[in-house]
């Protein structure tokens, strides 16, 4: 049934073509717009022209613009907010390529406000959900530790929530982390987290662009069902070299970058590392200072142009945190991944992208006097892909393409030495192989009604060397064995999806979409906090993938000449095949994991408010989401729906930005939410000879609800052309509350043989200072 | 493993503290909901001399005392697959003791219990016994426990596991005269066969003291029973669960509470 929809579909899209693609009566311009200064390719800038409405472009990733117009003279403009307006007379001759180069704007000496988007384009596009994030903007929000991060920034959004307090990991519309997919440059990256949490993978340097996705994600993204977050490093400074950097309390930055030849190729090297252990040495407590607790990290990337129709990008990360407790306990932790690409532009109207990428994440425990036992645990992915872009006319593009991936997980490999006396033995590594096809039409019509539609396929192939187990009624297990290259069970999903945008007028709309993704690697957590040991699995003859029906809709309104941004969204999420673990679950070290396992449903729903003022000396904006998320399993509750653990119902930021002068830049931020549903005693009983809480049903309780304030302030030192520096304050949780990160119950033998509950609070106040710097290298300029 | 781990965040969380401020912990006065009181049935029988002993209780609110109420039985016994029937009687309120059955290593036991008119019931086989082959203290600190675990108190009990997986233990010790209440557990998922030495942490100790170890040989039940039990242990939660529930009894009717059929070998050490 799926494959006839999908028969119809390019039907559809090829009649459309053959329909439309009539040469002769048209013409076409196309290129890429940059960044005048740094070479810097923009995304999502707009390309029109003056004399059609509505006929206009938008670039693409790789900042690619095509237009098709009609014979006649018109008058080509460029438009991207913070920059000044490109125009140029277009003569219809033939079909032509013109690259554009926007100079920031001069109007706001500083502090460019640059919103990555058209100005309208909010509420233009049929897309939902999504939110593209200033990453110049992100370093104004002030920050625990004075540590820029986008993972606790996108936490300020609607419908994404944090895990935990200072935690980078977050919940998007009532899904677990393990449903996000985060991608840099393309590449998965899958534990996004330094010291276990606190500080992100991503080094804000490093970052020139960010799209978060909470649903409805285009088709060309698969494998998570909760929401996409896209990453993508900078190029490097394509005409001057470029030195950067800043000094923190926690850590230190160092950028470089430049142009390998000008004009043509650049590079960028970002490096980070942290001294928290520093701070160690100065505790009193004798086992602390021996501790370490370090963790650093390596961005790099390089592009070039061969000719003018083809371009290869390479780009890298590579991260590791180290911890030890003495000689007695230690983690290593890391990711690492390399994409390499190829832009291809065949004529006016066709970008193709060819990625090869990898990803492996990483740990090793260490346990024992002089370390006699190792566990060590690896995630690997090897990817190839192709995406086209076709820009049929103004209004139809096309989007293609294809991955293929090969998933390798070990999941844990433990090596003792000859004293220990533990076995050394190794779990069966799983092998996995998955593709994805997929393709996606944008259409205008009317000039009223913007469509998006598409379908993904994807299958999933589990695939030896290795075991796999049949779980029987009886509790007997069976064993069978893949073989190399031999395939077992498959899985087949159907992904359509599909949205709609209508515009009552220019700066108003009305949206809809639905759409199905289907997930096939899993992470189980079963603890309060996240650990970079929590253990993936992939879905196999006992894990079905995951699969999440999403329908949403909205009102997106932009008013005073779009300097205010205003948007109502709904949604329900439908899960199926949720994963939850029995009572007293073993996951760790166990060959059988899956034994563990208990499946369900879920359900989310919800309302997010957002109101954002984007321009001027005061901006900011004030995000609300209302929602609820629950699971359901036979073995939980009496098979009832509960609240699951990421059920917030309320969920508040306010974030302020304020220009005092050009140099001095003041914010604050408020978050609000409600405590999420956990288990607590209901009562208690003892039996051998001690006392333990009795439990009711799961998740019937709320931690406390969480609030706080923060401040903050860049100071501008000097601004030159080739020279600038700037102080960055900030002070977290301003009004000291306690907010409780856990809870604990215990007994109290001094007062009578009570029972207490005690909360354990992380921060109260924490002002902390950062130090950033830019030099530029200005070579003579040649005027041409 | 999982508390380490929580060591390793409070670490973290020291260190990042040690900058500006620090992370503490105080009292809360929650609003916890009320559970309906539960009856707890808790019966053991072992290989040792009799007699043994069958408690009823019932649970009670989290902020009441930690005196919990006794319950009566209409009539309680313990029956081997041998033929023998024991009736146990009531020696102290909610206390129930065998009058004759001695417990053997492979027999299969069941006890059934009659509360506020309903019947309870719960089968466990007892395992064989395995041998503690000695018993010896550690050097302080050269645990694998991690910085600040230099105490004196850590036994080690040396012990050859059956080849063959579904071994489960429980490692208990007796000092001043009464069982610790501490629940060391192990079974031999990671060491099949292997001549294996655990470690347990006895209480206060001075030198001189007498500590009487005892090697249980248990049920997978009972294991995933003290399992949970541990996780939800309050002064020292062990792979504490995001979602704690209550242990899965053994008994055929929900209850709170086990039986447990065990067989032991013993040690006993003077304290050096």
């Amino acid at each position: 049934m799926y494959q006839r929809s999908f028969i119809l579909l390019l039907a559809g899209i090829f009649f459309h073509i053959f329909l439309v693609a009539q040469p002769g009566s048209k013409f076409s311009v196309s290129g890429s717009v940059k960044d005048a200064k740094t070479g810097e390719e923009l995304i999502g800038a707009s390309v029109y022209v003056k004399e059609l409405s509505g006929a206009g472009a938008v670039t693409n990733a790789y900042g690619f613009y095509s237009l098709t117009l009609p014979l006649g003279r018109y008058t080509l403009v460029a438009h991207y907010l913070g920059y000044d307006d490109f125009t140029a007379t277009l003569d219809s001759s033939a079909n032509q390529t013109i690259n554009i180069a926007l100079a920031p704007s001069t109007v706001q000496l500083n502090q460019v406000e640059v919103t990555a988007t058209k100005d309208d384009g909010n509420v233009k596009r049929a897309q939902v959900s999504a939110v593209t994030l200033d990453v110049k903007e992100m370093n104004k929000v002030p920050v625990l530790f004075g540590e820029r991060d986008i993972l606790k920034t996108i936490q300020l959004l609607p419908g994404v929530m944090p895990a935990s307090e200072g935690n980078s990991g977050f919940y998007v519309r009532g899904g677990s982390n393990d449903q996000n997919l985060l991608l840099l440059d393309e590449a998965p990256v899958y534990n996004a987290s330094h010291m276990l949490g606190f500080f992100s993978t991503f080094n804000s340097d490093a970052l020139k662009d960010a799209t978060l996705y909470k649903g409805n994600m285009p088709a060309e993204y698969g494998g998570r069902i909760s929401s996409v977050l896209d990453l993508k490093m900078k190029e490097g400074n394509d005409k001057n070299y470029v030195i950067s950097g800043g000094i923190g309390l926690i850590t230190s930055r160092l950028n470089i970058e430049g142009p390998i030849v000008k004009d043509k190729g650049s590079f960028f090297v970002s490096g980070r590392t942290t001294y928290a252990d520093l701070f160690l040495k100065l505790s009193k407590k004798e086992n602390l200072k021996e501790s370490t607790l370090h963790f650093y990290d390596i961005n790099a990337k390089a592009n070039y142009r061969f000719g003018k129709k083809d371009r290869v990008f390479i780009s890298g990360y590579f991260g590791q945190d180290i911890f030890g407790l003495g000689t007695r306990f230690g983690i290593k932790y890391g990711n690492s991944t390399a994409t390499a690409r190829w832009n291809h532009i065949f004529n006016d109207k066709l970008f193709l992208n060819t990625a090869f990428i990898f990803n492996n994440f990483n740990y090793t425990i260490n346990i024992g006097n002089g370390f006699d036992l190792s566990v060590k645990s690896v995630v690997q992915d090897y990817s190839l892909k192709q995406d086209l872009d076709y820009f049929l006319n103004t209004n139809n593009k096309l989007k293609f393409g294809w991955q293929s991936t090969f998933h390798s997980i070990v999941p844990g490999q433990v090596s003792s030495s000859d004293t220990s006396r533990l076995n050394s033995f190794s779990l069966t590594k799983n092998y996995s192989w998955e593709n994805g096809l997929y393709a996606q039409h944008e259409v205008t019509l009317w000039k009223k009604v913007n469509i998006n539609y598409g379908i993904r396929f994807s299958t999933f192939t589990i695939t030896g060397p290795s075991d796999y187990f049949q779980f029987h009624p009886d509790e007997s297990i069976d064993t069978f064995r893949l073989k190399t290259g031999q395939f077992g069970k498959t899985y087949f999903n159907a992904e359509p999806r599909f949205s709609m945008s209508y515009n009552f007028y220019k700066d108003m709309s009305f949206k809809l979409a639905y759409s199905r993704n289907a997930q096939n690697l899993h992470q189980l957590s079963n603890a309060t906090t996240s650990n970079p040991t929590d253990r993936w699995i992939m879905s196999s003859n006992n894990v079905k993938p995951q699969i999440c029906d999403q329908v949403g809709g909205g009102y997106f309104l932009n008013f005073y000449k779009n300097m205010f941004e205003f948007s109502v969204e709904g949604y329900f999420k439908w899960m199926q095949n949720q994963i939850d673990y029995k009572n007293g679950a073993v996951l760790r070290a166990n060959e059988t994991v899956e034994s563990q396992l208990i499946y369900g449903t879920g359900r989310a729903y919800g309302l997010e408010v957002f109101l954002k003022k984007r321009t001027g000396k005061f901006t900011g904006w004030i995000s609300y989401t209302l929602a609820r998320s629950e699971r359901k399993f036979t073995e939980v509750n009496y098979n009832t729906w509960f609240p699951s653990k990421y059920d917030r119902t309320h969920d508040l930021s306010v974030v302020l930005m304020y220009d005092i002068t050009p140099r001095i830049n003041v914010s604050a931020t408020f978050v609000y939410y409600t405590g999420n549903a956990v288990t607590y005693p209901s009562g208690k009983y003892t039996v051998n000879g001690t006392v333990y809480p009795y439990y009711g049903p799961r998740n019937e309780d709320r931690m406390p609800d969480y609030h706080r304030m923060d401040l903050g302030a860049t100071f501008i030192l000097k601004k030159r052309k080739n020279w600038e520096h700037d102080l960055n304050l900030s002070i977290y949780n301003l009004y000291a509350r306690k907010n409780a990160y856990s809870i604990d119950f215990e007994t109290r033998d001094l007062e009578n043989n009570v029972t207490v509950a005690t909360k354990t609070y992380l921060f109260r106040i924490v002002p902390s200072i950062s130090y950033n710097f830019k030099f530029t290298v200005l070579k003579k300029q040649k005027t041409n | 493993m999982r508390s380490k781990q929580r060591t390793l965040h409070l670490v973290i969380f020291a260190a990042l503290a040690a900058v500006v401020t620090s992370s503490c912990t105080e009292d809360i006065k929650l609003n916890l909901k009320s559970a309906e009181p539960h009856l707890v049935i808790e019966g053991n029988i072992s290989n040792g001399a009799g007699p043994y002993t069958v408690k009823f209780s019932k649970s009670k609110a989290y902020y009441e005392g930690n005196d919990f109420e006794a319950v009566a039985a209409e009539y309680v016994f313990i029956a081997d697959d041998a033929g023998t029937t024991d009736t146990l009687h009531e020696v102290n309120p909610g206390e129930y003791q065998t009058q004759s059955i001695t417990g053997v290593p492979g027999r299969t036991y069941h006890l059934q219990a009659k509360v506020e008119g309903v019947v309870y019931d719960a089968i466990c086989k007892m395992p064989l016994p395995v041998q503690l082959d000695s018993l010896y203290f550690e050097e302080p600190g050269s645990g694998p426990g991690g910085p600040g675990n230099g105490e004196s108190n850590r036994l080690r009990c040396v012990f050859q596991d059956p080849a063959g997986q579904g071994n489960y233990y429980r490692i208990a010790t007796v000092e001043h005269g009464a069982y610790n209440t501490n629940l060391r557990i192990a079974n031999d998922r990671l060491f099949d066969g292997k001549l294996r030495d655990i470690s347990t942490r006895a209480g206060d100790l001075q030198t001189g003291d007498t500590v009487r170890v005892e090697l249980w040989a248990i049920t997978e039940s009972i294991y995933n029973y003290y399992n949970v039990l541990n996780q939800n242990n309050f002064s020292n939660p062990v792979n504490a669960s995001a979602a704690p529930a209550n242990p899965t009894s053994n008994f055929s009717t929900e209850v709170l509470g086990y039986f447990n059929a065990y067989s032991f070998t013993e040690k006993t050490v003077i304290v050096p």
